[in-house]
């Protein structure tokens, strides 16, 4: 059983499936510009493609030295470096993780405010929501993960549900063709869906909390994940046809024409169980930017902080969430290229290398 | 103030045991002669049985034929304590002054600076009833009592293996209380039943009068909305519950004994799903968990639906719905906070009113609240069905009921704020508190999450009897 604070691997990639399904299937289309119904059946390959590249060397970098096979952690990378450097990692790292939450957060409410409350404010919900965010992350990442299981469980059963509600109305000629797309849009899409998955980051910061081995499910996770997107988005293309693409919110838009009996409007139902997701994936990054602080910096108030860390997200996202140009601003590929190559792939792989360096350096001297 | 001592004058110890008792009015003090000596016996009116004293006490020292040779009282009794009787010794008149008020004898004599008590409790106390707050169709039906002697006893009856210890000591400084620790030795976690004792001897508690007061301290952190430990009525689920590693905490006064730890699914498990057939257990057992999460969740949902997302509804029910809310002139949340609190109190006062009273009660709020308030337009008849049927689901679950109270009429203000949002928002929170939860490093949402393969398939549904025949339960390993 595993012991406190520490997960099994199924736990963090059901954390990891909650938090990337709440934001690939539940995206506005203005979040990815160019991407048809063709380029989300195929994105499948280069998605997988995308991910397992940046993800690849972190964890190689964390997954210890060959003797030890300890695994490590971004911050651990830099003990024994200068105090400046590791509090700039660990400050960078909590950053990018408050960002993450405030864009899933920022997403929720452009969601909640065009699809739900249809034009109301919504920002005192967003701060209640952040409050229980909060709260949840300070229960520590076991509890996080054990929830995680329960809502993939409840969410995977929903999915299943809504697609399965919605076959009757699947005609194979509303299915676009695919030959009509280019190599370089399908790339496109699939780099677009790999930048929305910071969830990998996370790997730079807990991988020695995690029992069992990270890599090999990793991959299993990431395959699998890149086999359902296909299937999910033939399923939207060939029931919703031309109504989907000219929709904001594709996934929703098939759950909005899905029934179930009596049971009408299905999207209703979808939207809280993305407000469920969102609120773990929330939760879920204000741990790891609560983690990356106390990495570095000794912390008298644990608790406290995470309240900090919810407040300073919260106004973030308010305030990218606030017109739908700041948001689409913050959700662009070159922002989130940049952040997701920088801290998932280069600053690990270049904070290892220099720590081999030194050490190859000390047993040579 | 000094420590009073015995000073082995007979006389004056029991005027020492007399001013630690308040000198209290049914403390009766007899002169006897024991093997010619003048000792007194002292004991409290009520609390001891009086044919047992003078049967297995007075009758026999005072005969004497029992007692031959030279005077040496103390050894001859000590011996005479190993024939069969109930007999303690102290040099603390503090220690004899507790016996005492727990219902023994106590005997003291010349030149002993002690005191021998002889246990011959013959208190009122209550019989063997039927279990009353968990009732079942075909396993046993009796329930403790509440003596501590006799709880030990029935559980002993129950599971008679040798390996079944009985741990025993007293809590409580102001009002102290019995208390016994049940568990079998070879299933149980040794480290969690060093923290139970832990909890319990250093819980610092003043006055304990029944297990319910233990809960708390052995609940551990405060305030949890899931606690680490329940409680039950009946002998035969304590017994199967210690053969899974559990221990059970037995205190004098109380037809209830502690389980600990308790987990979410244990809620969900009755003695009748052992007995029906596992088709049918397994059946129930899914049907008990829904109607815990309609309890909590129906109302609020009811609330959201019709506030912030009718379209989800038929066209017809909507407009029956939207109909009968129109002719009332409260908000839909308001009307369901209402209602439910009008039935808490009515069934709160069905609970402590005598039971002559009870059914007027009854009468008075179904003719109310059920006839009466709708035909004056007062509530609507769609949400008293609602509520109507999240009483029968939380009537199912009723070892949670409390639980299910405070946690519905959050969701029902949740609902009103936000819709799904809120509901669905609250949700999270909740399953969040369930998961964070560890009684004694055990997770409550275990064998749910974390995944647990053996112990899943017989906390969520339920193996044959096959198969649990095969199996070694342990803490942790097998049955939660």
């Amino acid at each position: 059983m595993p012991g406190k604070n520490r997960i099994g691997a199924y736990q963090l990639y059901a954390l990891f499936s909650v938090s990337l399904t709440s934001s690939l299937f539940t995206s506005p289309s203005a979040e990815t510009p160019g991407v048809g119904p063709a380029e989300t059946i195929l994105l499948g390959l280069p998605f997988f493609i995308f991910c397992a590249a940046s993800a690849l060397p972190a964890l190689v970098c964390l997954s210890g030295r060959k003797k030890r096979r300890v695994p490590r952690t971004v911050f651990s990378l830099c003990e024994g470096k200068p105090a400046g450097l590791r509090r700039t990692v660990s400050v960078s790292y909590a950053a990018v993780f408050l960002w993450c939450a405030a864009l899933a957060a920022a997403r929720l409410s452009r969601f909640m405010q065009t699809q739900l409350f249809r034009g109301d404010g919504v920002a005192a919900l967003i701060v209640l929501f952040f409050a229980a965010a909060a709260w949840a992350a300070s229960r520590e990442l076991e509890t996080l993960g054990r929830a995680a299981v329960l809502t993939g469980v409840l969410l995977a059963g929903s999915v299943l549900l809504f697609t399965g509600a919605s076959l009757r109305y699947f005609e194979a000629s509303e299915l676009p063709v695919l030959w009509d797309t280019t190599p370089g849009a399908i790339a496109r899409a699939g780099l677009l869906a790999a930048v929305r998955t910071p969830e990998l980051l996370a790997l730079c910061v807990l991988a020695p909390e995690v029992n069992g081995n990270v890599g090999k499910g990793f991959f299993g996770w990431l395959a699998g994940f890149a086999l359902l997107l296909p299937v999910v988005f033939t399923v939207i293309a060939g029931v919703t046809g031309g109504f989907a693409a000219a929709q904001d919110y594709r996934f929703y838009a098939l759950t909005g024409l899905a029934r179930l009996g009596q049971m009408e409007r299905l999207d209703e139902a979808l939207g809280a169980l993305w407000v469920l997701c969102t609120f773990l994936k929330t939760a879920f990054f204000l741990l790891l930017a609560h983690r990356s602080v106390s990495a570095v910096h000794p912390l008298q108030h644990k608790n406290l902080l995470f309240y900090i860390l919810g407040a300073t997200s919260c106004f973030a996202a308010i305030l990218v969430a606030s017109t739908e140009g700041r948001y689409l601003a913050a959700t662009a590929l070159p922002v989130n290229l940049a952040l997701f190559v920088l801290f998932g792939a280069v600053l690990p792989a270049a904070l290892a290398a220099f720590g081999e360096r030194r050490a190859t350096k000390k047993k040579g001297a | 103030m000094d420590k009073p001592v015995f000073t082995g004058a007979p006389q004056k110890d029991a005027a020492a045991l007399c001013g630690l008792l308040s000198c209290s009015a049914d403390l009766i003090v007899k002169p006897l002669a024991v093997n010619g000596l003048r000792a007194v016996g002292l004991y409290l009116d009520g609390m001891c049985d009086e044919m047992r004293i003078l049967r297995a006490v007075t009758a026999p020292l005072t005969d004497p034929s029992v007692f031959r040779g030279p005077a040496g009282t103390p050894e001859q009794i000590r011996l005479f304590a190993y024939k069969g009787a109930d007999v303690k010794e102290t040099e603390d008149p503090a220690e004899a002054a507790a016996l005492i008020a727990a219902g023994h004898f106590a005997l003291l004599l010349p030149d002993f600076r002690g005191a021998f008590l002889f246990g011959a409790q013959g208190f009122p106390k209550m019989n063997v009833t039927e279990a009353q707050s968990e009732q079942n169709e075909f396993g046993g039906r009796e329930g403790f009592t509440d003596t501590l002697k006799d709880n030990v006893a029935l559980l002993r009856r129950k599971l008679p293996a040798p390996g079944l210890a009985v741990e025993q000591f007293r809590v409580g400084s102001d009002c102290p209380m019995n208390v016994a620790l049940c568990y079998l030795p070879d299933k149980t976690d040794p480290g969690v039943l060093k923290k139970i004792r832990k909890k319990l001897l250093e819980s610092g508690i003043r006055t304990a009068l029944g297990s319910g007061w233990l809960r708390p301290f052995l609940n551990g952190r405060a305030p949890a909305l899931f606690p680490a430990t329940g409680m039950t009525e009946r002998p035969d689920v304590l017994a199967y519950k210690l053969t899974a590693g559990r221990i059970g905490v037995l205190a004098d006064g109380s037809p209830f004994a502690v389980i600990v730890p308790y987990l979410f699914t244990d809620y969900f498990h009755a003695p009748d799903d052992y007995v029906t057939g596992a088709p049918y257990a397994c059946f129930v057992r899914a049907l008990r968990l829904t109607c815990f999460l309609a309890a909590v969740a129906l109302p609020g949902l009811f609330v959201a639906v019709c506030d912030f997302h009718p379209n989800m509804l038929p066209p017809d029910v909507m407009f029956k719905i939207a109909a009968a809310e129109a002719e009332t002139p409260f908000p839909l949340a308001l009307e369901a906070a209402a209602i439910h609190l009008i039935y808490e109190a009515v069934r709160e006062a069905g609970l402590r009113m005598p039971k002559a009273a009870g059914h007027t009660v009854s009468i008075v709020g179904a003719l109310v609240i059920g006839d009466a308030a709708v035909k004056a337009g007062l509530i609507a008849a769609p949400m008293l069905i609602v509520v109507a049927l999240t009483t029968v689901c939380s009537a199912v679950i009723s070892k949670l009921q409390d639980r299910a109270v405070l946690l519905r009429l959050v969701l029902i203000a949740a609902g009103a704020t936000a819709g799904f949002f809120g509901v669905f928002l609250g949700l999270g929170l909740i399953a969040v508190e369930l998961c964070a939860v560890s009684p004694y490093g055990v997770p409550f949402s275990a064998p749910l999450s974390p995944y647990e393969k053996k112990a899943f398939g017989n906390g969520i549904f339920r193996k044959s009897l096959f198969r649990l025949a095969r199996e070694d339960m342990k803490l942790g390993e097998v049955e939660f």
